[in-house]
């Protein structure tokens, strides 16, 4: 096993498409490292370079102490699960996790030991004599993961192993290969377009767009400080609410403005950001995720200054809880990276982006309690829990007062102190 | 149960399959019955049965002992097989090289070769003589071979880029990975995959080659070298009419190594020819 080190990396295709900028990331040993982003923003490519099934166009990466860009992929003992498997399909099962072992001349025991000790692990001793067409999807998945773990090599690499796989079994296999990796402790790079995934399985997830790197850090302190506006966009499900707020000084007291609603800054937070007092007088991004809105109903007491009116659109009754959609009046945020995230989702997301924008009418989404009563075209007032209000600036689109996980372009590695 | 209206259409599509199949067999019957007949009965109107041993052994005797078609037969299947044979060896890398790696004008290449193809061989004929006389080649095998290869690459070429694109490029990485070189993953893991393709590309080249007249009838020019066509179309000269039971004889000879080649492959073929079409 062994730490893996990109410094400066850059990928320019042959075609002149940019996919990768001057990305720097640290993997520690043994460490489950998620990259997460929508397609195109460089994840694949950054595994493949691992891999050594792209040319490194800039910069050095290295596996352990050693620089393995020139080095062929058979020579950088590293294991990999594709996207479609890529099992060979003249060959069973037991053959297809052999193989790499067989290749390296092992001796035939141990071979046999290490083939039937990874079929139990994963449960494919009775598959051992089948061959890949004759297996179900999450079968071929195991035997993928077989042929990998067998190996026992530096690093494993997965580009999205669990993206053919029905929902069920995708939450199976996450936990799954979770065990896994945590049994072997093997260095590994997971890619994923799947931000739930990146969430419940990663140690820490490094979050790219446009081939850079936005932000690295365990998943619980991307969702509470995410460092922009795309990774507050991108991470969490349904997604950050974000309006644009008047950031404004009253009688002592940060207030939030919207059209004609305010929120109040609670101090704790403002000493926990002080930049945000310099932002006083202009107008910010309030990002609010939906657990934060409660029902007014359901609270008990009255909450001033952190309250908000609306009128419901819809709701979601999910047994467990009930998402309402409602619309208040604010602008909502509007930048490149909301957009291009929300395009990712679904491109007609932009065009109700920008009719919002237009109408400065914002649907926000709240994940009320089971007992909340609210029904399609009902006002409703909405406590906010002011303790965890998110504030970005709409310029840089940066969070404000977040500096601890380094956007782009920061040695992550080094501030991470490791 | 199937529906009575499925039924229908099922029966419909097999009587339609029967007819296409006897008009396929139609010309092999014919041909076959054509060979046990006499000379005289050849001529029979209308056109008569016969099962003659003693006929039969007379137009085969003919055939094997006369005309040595022994001889003839060895050479076409040394010359066929030999020629198919090296197309393929240099014909598959090639196309692997096409279908995975990007160089410098790969494209055009490819093009280009498939152009080759474009030119029958009756134009070719006489500077690809003049070629082979001066490499002193000139009725021997490698005067034949030398020419067939370089007519059937480029059909390999393009037959074997087609099943190549159809093998995820994922399975050759995961062969590097797992710790191939990319010669050795195209050998142990790829060959395998591509197979049917291979043998589809050896099947058309085969019958290309068997059937060569022009090319072969210009090279070679002593008898104990001739292919089947070219010693076939002695069959018929000036001074001897043709006897129709004797040609049909040696249609007969010309086409059992070619059935026999196809009856051995045809499973990879049909399985090849649909491989793509049911992923």
């Amino acid at each position: 096993m062994a730490t893996v080190t990109f410094s400066g990396i850059g990928k320019v295709y042959r075609d002149g498409t940019r996919a990768l900028e001057d990305f720097n990331l640290e993997v520690p040993d043994g460490e489950f490292m998620v990259f997460v982003g929508p397609s195109g923003c460089g994840k694949t490519t950054a595994l493949r370079l691992v891999a050594g099934l792209e040319d490194i166009t800039e910069g050095e990466i290295r596996i352990g102490d050693e620089v393995v860009n020139g080095l062929h992929p058979r020579k950088r003992d590293v294991a990999m699960v594709f996207q479609n498997y890529a099992l060979y399909p003249h060959m069973n099962v037991y053959r297809n996790i052999a193989f790499a072992l067989k290749v390296r001349k092992t001796p035939p025991d141990e071979i046999k030991r290490r083939v039937e000790e990874a079929a139990r692990i994963l449960g494919l001793t009775p598959e051992l004599k089948r061959k890949p067409a004759q297996l179900s999807g999450g079968q071929r998945q195991r035997v993928a993961m077989g042929r990998a773990i067998v190996r026992d090599p530096q690093v494993f690499l997965m580009d999205e192993p669990l993206s053919n796989l029905d929902a069920k079994l995708r939450v199976q296999m996450r936990a799954e290969i979770s065990r896994i990796q945590h049994e072997l402790g093997a260095t590994t790079i997971y890619v994923t377009h799947d931000q739930v995934e990146a969430m419940t399985m990663g140690d820490r997830v490094a979050v790219l767009r446009k081939g850079e790197l936005q932000q690295v850090a365990p998943p619980q302190r991307l969702y509470d400080r995410p460092a922009n506006l795309f990774v507050a966009s991108f991470i969490g499900s349904p997604e950050m609410n974000l309006v644009e707020a008047r950031l404004e000084q009253e009688d002592g007291q940060l207030v939030c403005r919207l059209v004609d609603q305010a929120i109040e800054v609670p101090p704790a937070l403002v000493a926990d950001r002080p930049a945000l007092a310099s932002y006083a007088g202009r107008t910010i991004g309030l990002g609010i995720r939906p657990e934060q809105f409660e029902d007014a109903s359901l609270v008990r007491g009255d909450s001033p200054g952190a309250s908000i009116r609306g009128r419901v659109v819809t709701t979601e009754l999910l047994g467990s809880e009930v998402l309402a959609h409602v619309e208040v009046d604010a602008r909502p945020v509007a930048t490149q990276e909301v957009r291009e995230v929300l395009e990712d989702v679904d491109r007609s997301r932009v065009v109700d982006l920008e009719s919002e924008t237009r109408a400065r009418r914002t649907v926000l989404i709240g994940r009320f309690a089971i007992g909340s009563r609210v029904r399609a075209g009902d006002d409703v007032t909405m406590h906010v829990d002011t303790r965890r209000l998110h504030f970005f600036d709409l310029e840089t689109e940066a969070a404000i007062g977040d500096d601890a996980d380094g956007a782009a372009g920061h040695p992550v590695g080094a501030t991470l102190g490791s | 149960m199937i529906k009575p209206g499925r039924r229908f259409g099922r029966s419909v599509s097999y009587v339609v399959l029967v007819l296409i199949g006897v008009a396929g067999v139609a010309p092999f019957l014919y041909l076959l019955m054509l060979s046990f007949k006499s000379e005289l009965q050849t001529f029979d109107v209308p056109p008569s049965l016969h099962f003659d041993w003693s006929t039969i052994t007379a137009n085969y005797g003919q055939v094997i002992n006369e005309n040595g078609y022994f001889t003839y037969v060895e050479n076409s299947v040394i010359v066929t097989g030999i020629s198919t044979l090296i197309a393929l060896v240099l014909g598959v890398p090639a196309a692997y090289a096409f279908s995975r790696l990007r160089f410098r004008g790969s494209d055009n290449l490819a093009a280009t070769i498939l152009s080759f193809r474009f030119m029958p061989p009756v134009a070719v004929a006489i500077p690809i003589y003049l070629m082979i006389r001066y490499l002193g080649q000139v009725n021997t095998f490698p005067g034949l071979i030398l020419p067939y290869v370089a007519f059937s690459l480029p059909l390999v070429v393009w037959i074997m880029i087609g099943f190549f694109d159809e093998i995820p490029r994922e399975i050759d990485e995961a062969a590097m990975v797992d710790g191939l070189t990319r010669p050795r993953a195209l050998l142990q893991v790829l060959l395998p995959l591509a197979r049917p393709g291979m043998l589809v590309a050896a099947t058309f080249g085969v019958i290309f080659i068997w059937n060569e007249f022009m090319v072969g009838l210009y090279i070679v020019n002593s008898q104990d070298k001739e292919t089947i066509p070219i010693a076939a179309s002695t069959l018929l000269t000036v001074e001897s009419p043709i006897n129709f039971n004797v040609a049909a004889a040696v249609g007969i000879f010309t086409v059992i190594p070619v059935l026999l080649f196809s009856i051995v492959v045809q499973r990879y073929i049909v399985r090849g020819i649909t491989a793509g079409a049911v992923r």
